[in-house]
């Protein structure tokens, strides 16, 4: 025994144990999310519960387990179940012990319907009325007549949409733009007579627009009003009835009788509508579209402002800097602006872009908009200057080490040939380092893709109005807020009021978050390993 | 570190040499020598990054330090406006806006006056009988109601309204004096002192000292009725009351109670209730006479002052390890006056309260943290009347010549200092002086408790728990990794702990807090076990190998034994988790969280420091590990070959030479997995309950300074107290990391070169 512990390869099992945990935790995590966020759009059968007390459940499974009400009973089976039609049970899932359970079917007429509010719907559609005449009545001719029903109310639909958003929201922009030109007007013109005229075109316009609007809302009363004539009358398991617009309806199907191809064709269309479309019910449905957009537009941004600017400093590092207390000292303030905790950039970029700069710039250009702020408040590029400054260590770093590995003798061929050390650099030595630039780029997009904390102090929002690219001039607008993922899950998971409800959501979201990181981490990975590589040989 | 790093050399020795400097086009050299500028600016720009941020946080903390402003705005004479020689001035106030000013005289006359010069904006006269004087009054804090005692024993209760309102984007006033209520006391005994609680129209109190020293309290009460006016009762008492002669009153605005001070410094207090007054207890407050009394906002504390010219604050707290029994306690000792304290008017806004004394003297300063704002010395003689301007943005002084002092008051944060930010503080309502972070309520009355500790002990108490648990695993398996894995799997290895390192925080504090903190709060157990039960079973193993690996076919080299280790976990580990129920049984009676609560007293949280330091690794694990793995792998092989060479086995040579070697590595690695254990802000925000406890307990939540940031600063307008708050808490992160950052990189330095020279 004694022999056993001095030689010490029971410590040397020990330290494995430790890189076993190591690996497993991450394993452990990533299959945790794919599991949990994959399977959320796949189609669930219905099955319809008796029990034993006479109530009748309409549900999907989702989780079974064993439990025990004290340590000395028997362990019992319970399971939960998905329920949906918050409207009627206020609820959407209820536990069900397995004793309680009768027997238990898959009703073939069972729909799966999901909902523009309310959540899903699971029960039975009765008739389809459209304009006051019944179309279709019973289960064999709703099945018919549904599909083709549903798209022209969808179409409708969107044509309600495209009036409200586009049309009447461009309008609206017109409107608001007028009305801040008439107040710039007031505030900037010193001639009378001038601003009365202008303020008389101003208006003209003004009351020009309005007319236009008020056009387009009776055109919206009217679709309305032909969108809310499509009726299905539904009824849930337990008897209860209610009347739905088919507008409000997404998508709605009978799992019991799906074959896998339709179910796959459902799983694809749900995974479509998750990429690009908008959220519905508080972020808890639909898509994360304007969330993928805004990392994306603000990691665009990000590395606009930080690659220039990392690279510089890395050249002045490697190719400028004598060796002496400035280079010791740049070193250490890249270091330590590694080490910074990222709240504290962000209330950096609060006090400094937003306050500071965006408050200024107001108070020179915008006048007219006060006490509203335009870029004194967090915006998307207070957001991603912000972001900047956090990732430039990385972009510094990585340049730092492309730099290095590039061989003396190729800088002073370049020289002895008569270049100057601009041209060097230039024709020479960035284009050699340029893919670890650009390593150090994509590193920096996946540290700014899932950084939340600064971003919440410097302009994400749950739910922003607009995108920050339209088709109003100037196109990209700065000083708009953004979605962002990373905020998404924070807030869908800890801030929704049916946290329950939104988990599946917020695992989807996860797995694109880690998905988008992993892939960005792993091509960086794998750019540096081949120079590596490469400069391994030419060193050779 | 690569071998070929260029050593940097100035740009005279690189550009070509003078005689070649001709063929080179001027455009060329100036090309080259811009960009030789731009590219130092570019480098230099990292320090003013650092630097600008520190700067910042500077100036964004220092007005936290500045005491209040105080600047005279106007000053002008009562007199022309009609006040005798013999009247005096009983009562002064100011509207919000500071634009029109208000005054009563003790023969009733009423005056409304331009703030800017004193012009007369509208004067009149209360109703008064022939030869009637005003001998007392009282007026209400926070707003312009007023009662006044007569020479005839009566009490009119009324207001004085400014009745701003806008004409042409212009401020206007209306003013008027209303009396709506009349009542008639003794019409023997005026009174000296009045004070007065309630509405006349519902339940009503006067208290009142008579000028021969008397306490007088009338009492009506309005029963409720659902059918017209209720049913009206009248009281009067007179308190039976022996003690030296009263000289100070003060009433709480709900009618409930009353504290007397008198000439020999005692300090009573009166309750009252249908049954009229009783007498509640009784404090030495001074060793002279009482001469100020007067209630902060939320009219918990209470302000006295005595002759001598000391100020304490008293407030009712529960004693310690007495339930139920509440006593007026002296708490705060604010600075005092040379001479006797005469008058005192606290700001509507918070605990900021002005005191004046006998020599003119006069203070500004805010309870909670005993600060001293302000020390003016504009007066030779006491003044005769002071107000505090209803936005607490100004103030008023009648002096005893009758001119009237409007000061501008700039008083943005009386309620930072040192004191308050790290000391411990006794806040109204709590039993002792202690540490408290809550920065805001509710109520306009709130007093806000700014004490950075409790944060500061969550940052430490979070960091402890992440490393307690990551740096054991990721030093271990740094060792692993540099000296026994089998070498091809290293590269692979070492990726897969970047991508680790890559996860963004926010995704491991939701797992964290949404699926592994409901789980663990069931089967905490089992996990307790598994830290005893692994290594165990892992050693177990290595003791089983070592016996019987002879007998094998094929001898297992040290860098596959982690591929055996990796199912042994998983096995031992379901277990645990399938016999929670058992462990839960036998060694925690059957329910570990009632166990807890009986045998420890401590309390569960769902989400708590363990929680936060299982997830935390997943941050922590690979920075350490991939620094000290390079540390190790970086110790000179030259070491470790004579070693072996010595007869050592491997784990001798590990442990004995390379471990030390790589130590200062490993140290720096540490350090920097610290660094960043301190400012994750979504772990801890979405893993823990953020409640700002004190408790070193595991099981509790706590709350870090970043996630305090991330928490308080939407709430916090710009520019206020909490904004610059949170920038000292930034500023203590920052310099937190800093220190550890720098520690490490000079660290790291030091090893460099410790190498070169082996």
């Amino acid at each position: 025994m004694k022999h056993f512990i001095k030689q010490g390869s029971v410590f040397i099992w020990l330290t494995g144990l430790a890189m076993s945990v190591g690996l497993l935790m991450i394993g452990g995590l990533l299959t945790l999310i794919l599991v949990n966020g994959l399977g959320i759009f796949w189609p669930e059968p219905l099955i319809q519960f008796q029990l034993k007390n006479g109530e009748v459940v309409l549900g999907e499974i989702w989780q079974k387990e064993t439990y025990q009400v004290t340590p000395e009973a028997p362990p019992r089976e319970r399971i939960r179940v998905k329920i949906a039609n918050r409207d009627f049970y206020g609820l959407d899932f209820r536990w069900i012990n397995r004793d309680d359970i009768e027997s238990q079917q898959r009703p073939l007429d069972a729909f799966t319907i999901e909902r523009r509010s309310w959540g899903n719907f699971f029960g039975f559609i009765d008739k389809i009325t459209v304009r006051d005449h019944v179309i279709a009545e019973g289960p064999n001719e709703v099945r018919q007549v549904l599909p083709q029903y549903l798209r022209e109310a969808q179409q409708l639909y969107e044509q309600i949409r495209d009036v409200q958003k586009n049309r009447i929201g461009d309008l609206n922009y017109e409107i608001e733009k007028t009305r801040r030109t008439m107040r710039r007007v007031e505030l900037r013109e010193r001639d009378p007579e001038k601003r009365e005229t202008r303020l008389a075109e101003l208006q003209e316009r003004l009351d020009r627009l309005k007319a236009r609007y008020q056009e387009l809302e009776e055109e919206l009363v009217r679709l309305e009003e032909r969108g809310q004539s499509y009726l299905a009358n539904l009824r849930t398991v337990d008897g209860q009835t209610k009347t739905l617009g088919l507008m409000q309806i997404v998508r709605a199907y009978q799992p019991n009788q799906l074959s896998s191809m339709s179910k796959a064709k459902i799983y694809i269309s749900r995974l479509w509508e998750f990429l690009s479309d908008e959220p519905r019910e508080s972020n808890t449905e639909g898509g994360v579209l304007p969330a993928i957009f805004g990392t994306v537009l603000m990691v665009i941004l990000m590395s606009i402002a930080v690659v220039p600017l990392g690279v510089v400093a890395a050249i002045y590092m490697r190719e400028y800097a004598k060796p002496g207390p400035i280079l010791n000292a740049v070193r250490i303030a890249v270091n330590n602006l590694a080490g910074v905790p990222s709240i504290v950039f962000g209330i950096f970029g609060l006090g400094l872009f937003i306050y500071t700069i965006g408050g200024t710039i107001d108070r020179l250009f915008f006048p007219e908009a006060l006490p509203t702020p335009t870029f004194g408040t967090g915006g998307i590029l207070w957001a991603s200057l912000t972001l900047a400054l956090l990732t430039l260590p990385v972009v510094i770093v990585t340049t730092e080490e492309g730099l290095a590995a590039i061989p003396r003798s190729v800088r002073e061929a370049s020289l002895a040939l008569g270049a100057t050390k601009f041209e060097t650099l230039w024709r020479v030595i960035l284009p050699s380092a340029s893919p670890s630039i650009f390593t150090g780029m994509i590193l920096a997009v996946a540290r700014a893709a899932g950084e939340v904390a600064p971003l919440m102090v410097t302009g994400v929002v749950k739910l922003a109005p607009s995108l920050p690219i339209d088709g109003h001039f100037p196109y990209l607008h700065l000083d708009r807020k953004f979605m962002h993922l990373g905020f998404h899950i924070y807030d869908v998971g800890f801030q929704s009021p049916n946290v329950e409800a939104a988990l599946p959501m917020v695992y989807t979201t996860t797995l694109l978050l880690v998905l988008i990181v992993l892939v960005l981490n792993l091509t960086a990975i794998f750019m540096r390993n081949r120079l590596r590589e490469r400069f391994s040989i030419s060193k050779l | 570190m690569s071998a070929d790093r260029p050593s940097p050399v100035s740009v005279s020795e690189q550009t070509p040499p003078a005689r070649f400097r001709s063929r080179i086009s001027r455009s060329r050299r100036w090309t080259d020598r811009l960009a030789a500028i731009s590219i130092r600016a570019g480098g230099l720009f990292v320090i003013v990054a650092i630097l600008g941020i520190l700067s910042l946080f500077l100036v964004e903390i220092a007005p936290l330090w500045q005491g209040a402003d105080v600047e005279l705005k106007s000053r002008f004479s009562l007199v022309p406006m009609g006040i005798a020689e013999t009247e005096r001035v009983l009562l002064l106030d100011v509207e919000e806006y500071r634009q029109i000013g208000f005054a009563l005289t003790d023969s009733g006359k009423t005056l409304f006056f331009n703030m800017e010069d004193g012009a007369p904006v509208k004067n009149g006269r209360l109703e008064l009988q022939p030869e009637e004087r005003l001998t007392a009054v009282w007026q209400s804090v926070l707003s312009t109601r007023f009662a006044v005692a007569t020479s005839r024993g009566r009490v009119l209760y009324g207001e004085f309204d400014f009745r701003p309102h806008f004409m042409d984007e212009q401020r206007q006033f209306a003013p008027e004096v209303r009396i709506s209520s009349v009542m008639e006391l003794d019409a023997d005994r005026p009174l000296s002192h009045l004070a007065v609680a309630g509405d006349p129209e519902e339940s009503f109190v006067i208290a009142g000292i008579t000028q021969s020293g008397r306490v007088l309290v009338y009492q009506r009460q309005v029963e409720e009725s659902l059918f017209g006016p209720g049913e009206v009762t009248e009281n009067r008492y007179e308190i039976d009351y022996l003690g030296p002669a009263p000289t100070a009153l003060v009433l709480e605005s709900g009618g409930q109670a009353f504290f007397l001070g008198t000439e020999n410094g005692q300090l009573y207090k009166y309750t009252l209730s249908e049954d009229g007054p009783a007498r509640d207890g009784q404090y030495s407050a001074s060793d002279t006479s009482i001469t100020v009394l007067g209630f902060l906002i939320g009219e918990r504390s209470l302000v006295v002052g005595d002759s001598a010219g000391r100020i304490t604050v008293w407030f009712e707290s529960f004693d310690e390890g007495q339930a139920n029994v509440r006593t007026l306690k002296p708490v705060h000792r604010m600075q005092g006056h040379p001479s006797a304290v005469v008058r005192f008017t606290p700001s509507q806004r918070n605990r900021t309260f002005i005191t004046t004394s006998l020599d003119g003297l006069w203070h500004m300063q805010y309870s909670t943290n005993e600060r001293l704002l302000y020390t003016g010395h504009h007066f030779d003689a006491a003044p005769t009347l002071v107000r505090f301007a209803p936005k607490g943005d100004g103030a008023l002084f009648l002096d005893q010549q009758r001119r009237l002092w409007h000061f501008d008051i700039n008083n943005p944060h009386p309620e930072a200092s040192l004191k308050a930010f790290f000391g411990k503080i006794w806040y109204e309502g709590y039993s002792k002086p202690d540490y408290v972070w809550q920065s805001s309520s509710g109520s306009d009355d709130f007093e806000p408790k700014l004490s950075l500790v409790p944060l500061i002990f969550g940052t430490l108490k979070g960091t402890f728990y992440a490393l307690l648990f990551a740096f054991p695993i990721a030093i271990l398996a740094a060792v692993y990794v540099s000296q026994f894995l089998y070498p091809r799997w290293k590269s692979p290895i070492k990726s897969v702990m970047e991508i680790m390192a890559a996860l963004p925080s926010v995704i491991i504090g939701f797992i964290g807090g949404l699926w592994l903190a409901p789980r663990v709060q069931d089967v905490a157990p089992a996990i307790f076990t598994m830290f005893i039960v692994i290594p165990a079973g892992v050693i177990l193993v290595s003791w089983l190998y070592s016996r019987f690996s002879g007998a094998l076919p094929v001898q297992l080299e040290n860098g596959f034994k982690a591929v055996l280790i990796i199912p042994v976990v998983l096995v031992l580990g379901w277990l645990c988790l399938q016999w929670n129920g058992a462990i839960e049984q036998v060694l925690f009676a059957g329910d570990f969280r009632q166990w807890l609560v009986d045998a420890l007293n401590l309390h569960y949280d769902q989400r708590n420091a363990f929680v936060v330091g299982l997830v935390m690794g997943f941050a922590v694990i690979p920075l350490i590990f991939t620094i000290s793995e390079d540390a190790l792998s970086n110790v000179p092989s030259s070491l470790s070959a004579a070693s072996l060479a010595l007869g050592a086995t491997r784990w001798q040579t590990a442990l004995f030479i390379v471990v030390p070697a790589a130590t200062p590595g490993i140290f720096s690695a540490t350090m920097i997995g610290l660094g960043r254990a301190i400012g994750e802000t979504m772990i801890v925000l979405m893993a823990t309950g953020n409640t700002p406890v004190m408790d070193w307990n595991i099981f509790n939540g706590f709350r870090t300074l970043s996630a305090n940031i991330a928490v308080e600063i939407p709430e916090a307008p710009q520019g206020g107290t909490l904004y610059r708050t949170l920038f000292l808490s930034a500023l203590l992160l920052f310099m937190m990391t800093f220190l550890v950052n720098t520690v490490a990189e000079l660290v790291r330095m030091r090893m460099r070169k410790k190498y070169e020279n082996l």
